[in-house]
């Protein structure tokens, strides 16, 4: 632009035609002002005709954009009598694509003369290209077309939000161009936000100018949004871009220009760790309430249960808390109501979850408390809201098993969802590591032990028998000569006429072949246990009888003196009686 | 003097038992300690108490425990084994089985095996459910019957009481022989390693015991084979479903 300016030192457009006659002859130029440009930066061509005046026929630009133009300019000056006038027609173009391009001749028709430009090669590449000639321009390299006219911006009401959290962006229109009809416009895909439009449909001017750098501008909002960014990260907003014909008429199709918004960069922040278990995404300020609608109802009759949440957020994004039912109970989806209005100001209203639940059977049942947790951006934490428990009482009569469901056992018991048991514990149940009774000394003393000694012991006592038995079976077969000899001491008293002595022999000699006999001491032997032996013995009867009868005698004789019998004839029978009774032990 | 040889036998085992009762009343504090964090969800508390009760305990409840605090710190192959050393000291334990089943659900692996009849379960359970030492003390009482039995019947007053303990006392010879083969057996089923885990995420079962043998089949962590023999750090291992193969000791921890 200020290239043009230095042309424009003096301006003299009345004396163009008197002043022509002196003129030089007319050259033709095209000039561009970069060779070299990244795709979607402007390039100005000029073309010139110097000393002269004339119809200029533009070349083909079909590889390019037109993004402004022609534009004419006629300069006409006088220097120290020598009068010049150039006449120029210039254009911005913008490259559709990178490659190099020829922009070809124009022609210029000056009087009866046309005269041809030489063809341009512009240099297209991808990117930024050296922006050094843009010497008067902002550095700004994303600055789109230079046509300050007409601007577009992309605005946001955050940079920096949570996860979730909302913001707005507005699409707006500034321009100076009084008769503008908009064409193509091309909004950003807003990938990795889920987007809510606040307002659209019919555009109009704002009643108030903008000013900027102190220049009016008039202002349209195209499109306004509310965004809820889904992902964490910088998420970048593409710019926004749009063309309109300017000064476009029944008899003029107009002027195509164009314009391009910044990009925009949206940094979102996670959300900070440590959700509880009932976070479920939803972010901004709530209020959590439910209410169940009657707590007492007959079996198969239905419960609505209504929870709201209300406030301020990205409402459209909650989802319904998780409930557990009792088993019992038939759940149906939850029915959503939306009461959301979308503005500027966020999205704001409630949302209820509508559930219907019918319990089949009659009992007392508890709903459970249920917890909604949200995250607040300006508290910067989640907030926790329980609704509930719910007491249901259901009743009705018995065996009310509605039919349809006959399939199913009534008292079959639903697992909800699948746990291990529970541990063990009583501490009672540890055993001591490493010390196992089996196979331990212990048990081979307890197990062989009670047997060892048992066959000791057997072993013991037979062998005291056996010593014992030794000594009986002597004193047996020695009874015969002791009781001989007693007999003969008996004999020798009674041949002295010693009664008492005589009879005393006798009982001793009695007494102690019985004993000597049966193996017993003589302190056991009375007389009914003599004749219980005698008997287990097998000694006949009479032989019983008579030794009593012996023994009585004896002891009679003891304290008075014996009648009826002479002591020969007792003295013969007692060892008559021995001789038997040695012959009967045989 | 027999008399004064079997009572200091007894002092003996009491003594012996009174020096290993410190380490249990460690243990039983320390699985105290577990049960408790356990209750509050705190399990790799849980963990690091229950394997101090384990390192001077045994028995069927460490080790159950054990198998559930892994499992609730999604270690399923230590859960796994430790539920299956819990199995060894109550073979027929329901809530045991319950959650090794549970268990058996989350790994890679499903091997085709034949659930346990309730006769097969009950038989288990009456033949190791006491373990070696309950068989140990029946085999004692079978002894001292026994002998009591054969005093009978060398002493008897009577020839009917005499027959009586002597055929008693046969019969308690015959079960005490019984019941010590049952105790061995029981403390084999309890204390041999006949079967394992595996421990590596996922496991080539080669065809012979070298690493260059042929891929067999593949295991992944928390199968449990039975090992047949075993040559150098090699195991030959068979699952469920009958298949053999050889498999690096390291890969595997004996239940």
């Amino acid at each position: 632009m200020k290239k043009i300016g230095k042309y424009l030192t003096l301006c003299i457009v009345i004396f163009a035609s008197a002043l022509a006659a002196d003129a030089q002859d007319p050259v033709f130029r095209a000039v561009a002002d970069k060779q070299s440009v990244a795709v979607g930066d402007p390039i100005n061509i000029k073309f010139t005709i110097e000393n002269g005046r004339g119809d200029i026929t533009p070349p083909d630009f079909s590889d390019f954009n037109v993004v402004f133009g022609p534009s004419r300019s006629t300069n006409f000056q006088i220097i120290n009598g020598r009068q010049s006038s150039t006449m120029s027609l210039s254009y911005t173009l913008r490259a559709k694509a990178e490659g190099k391009y020829t922009i070809g001749s124009a022609v210029a028709k000056v009087g009866s003369k046309l005269l041809k430009s030489d063809p341009i090669e512009i240099n297209v590449v991808k990117g930024k290209a050296p922006s050094s000639q843009n010497t008067g321009q902002q550095g700004h390299s994303r600055k789109p077309a230079a046509d300050k006219n007409l601007i577009v911006r992309m605005l946001l009401s955050k940079n920096k939000v949570y996860q979730g959290e909302g913001l707005v962006i507005t699409f707006e229109l500034l321009s100076r161009y009084n008769n503008l009809d908009l064409g193509e416009t091309s909004f950003p895909s807003l990938n990795g936000f889920w987007s809510e439009d606040i307002k659209s449909g019919q555009t109009s001017w704002e009643p108030d100018y903008e000013y900027i750098d102190r220049v009016p501008y008039r202002k349209a909002i195209l499109r306004k949004k509310l965004l809820f960014p889904q992902r964490q990260g910088t998420i970048e907003i593409d710019p926004f871009k749009i063309t309109a014909q300017i000064n476009r008429s029944f008899f003029n199709a107009g002027t195509q220009v164009s314009a391009q918004s910044y990009a925009q960069k949206i940094e979102v922040l996670p959300l900070p760790g440590g959700a509880p278990e009932s976070f479920n995404g939803a972010v901004g300020e709530y209020v959590f309430s439910g209410k169940a609608g009657q707590t007492e109802i007959r079996a198969n009759d239905a419960i609505d249960l209504s929870l709201e949440v209300k406030g301020k957020g990205n409402l459209k994004l909650i989802k319904a808390p998780s409930i557990e039912f009792p088993s019992d109970f038939e759940v149906y989806d939850p029915e959503l109501e939306d009461r959301i209005s979308v503005s500027g100001g966020g999205m704001s209203g409630s949302r209820t979850f509508e559930y219907l639940v019918i319990p089949r059977f009659p009992g007392k049942y508890d709903i459970p408390e249920f917890d909604f947790t949200y995250f607040s951006p300006s508290k910067e934490q989640y907030v926790t809201q329980t609704v509930g428990p719910f007491q249901v009482k259901v009743s009705g009569e018995d065996g009310s098993v509605p039919t349809e469901q006959s399939g199913i056992a009534r008292s079959r018991v639903e697992t909800v969802r699948q746990d291990i048991r529970y541990i063990v514990t009583d501490q009672e149940m540890l055993l001591p590591a490493g010390n196992m009774f089996f196979k331990s000394f212990g048990y081979y003393l307890l197990t062989i032990g009670p047997l060892l000694f048992l066959t000791g012991f057997i072993l013991f006592h037979k062998k005291r028998d056996a010593i014992l038995g030794d000594v009986r079976t002597i004193r047996r077969k020695k009874a015969h000569s002791v009781a001989k000899k007693r007999l003969a001491a008996a004999k020798k008293a009674m041949d002295k006429g010693d009664s008492t002595t005589f009879y005393s022999e006798i009982f001793n000699a009695i007494y102690g072949f019985l004993s000597d006999k049966l193996g017993a001491e003589k302190a056991v032997l009375t007389k009914p246990v003599i004749r219980q032996k005698l008997a287990e013995n097998e000694v006949p009867d009479h032989m019983i009888q008579e030794v009593i009868y012996l023994i009585e005698t004896c002891e009679m004789a003891r304290f008075a003196p014996v009648t009826g019998q002479s002591d020969e004839v007792f003295y013969g029978r007692t060892a008559e009686f021995i001789e038997k009774l040695e012959g009967l032990f045989k | 003097m027999r008399i004064q040889t079997f009572i200091s036998t007894i002092f003996i085992i009491t003594f012996s038992a009174q020096a290993f009762s410190t380490d249990i009343d460690e243990a039983r504090r320390s699985f105290t300690a577990g049960t408790e964090a356990y209750s509050k969800g705190e399990y790799q508390e849980a963990l690091t108490a229950f394997e101090e009760a384990a390192s001077g305990s045994e028995g069927f409840a460490v080790n159950f425990n054990l198998g559930n605090t892994y499992y609730k710190l999604n270690k399923i192959p230590e859960s796994i084994l430790y539920l299956e050393r819990a199995l060894k000291f109550d073979p027929a334990n329901e809530d045991a089985r319950y959650n090794l089943r549970l268990a058996n659900e989350r790994i890679a692996d499903r091997i085709e095996s034949l659930p346990k009849t309730k006769f097969a379960l009950w038989w288990d359970d009456f033949r190791f459910g006491v373990g070696p030492d309950g068989w140990a003390w029946i085999s004692v009482g079978f002894s001292v019957f026994a002998s009591l039995m054969f005093f009978l019947f060398a002493f008897g007053k009577n020839p009917g009481l005499r027959r009586f303990g002597f055929f008693t006392g046969l019969i308690c010879i015959v079960l005490l022989a019984v019941t010590i083969s049952l105790s061995s057996s029981a403390e084999e089923f309890r204390y041999s390693h006949v079967s394992a885990v595996v421990f590596t995420d996922k496991v080539d079962v080669k065809s012979e015991p070298r690493p260059e043998g042929t891929d067999v089949f593949v295991l992944h962590a928390g199968a449990r084979v039975s090992l047949l023999r075993s040559e150098g750090e090699w195991h030959h291992i068979e699952i469920a479903s009958g298949n053999k193969g050889w498999i690096k000791a390291e890969d595997l921890r004996e239940i």
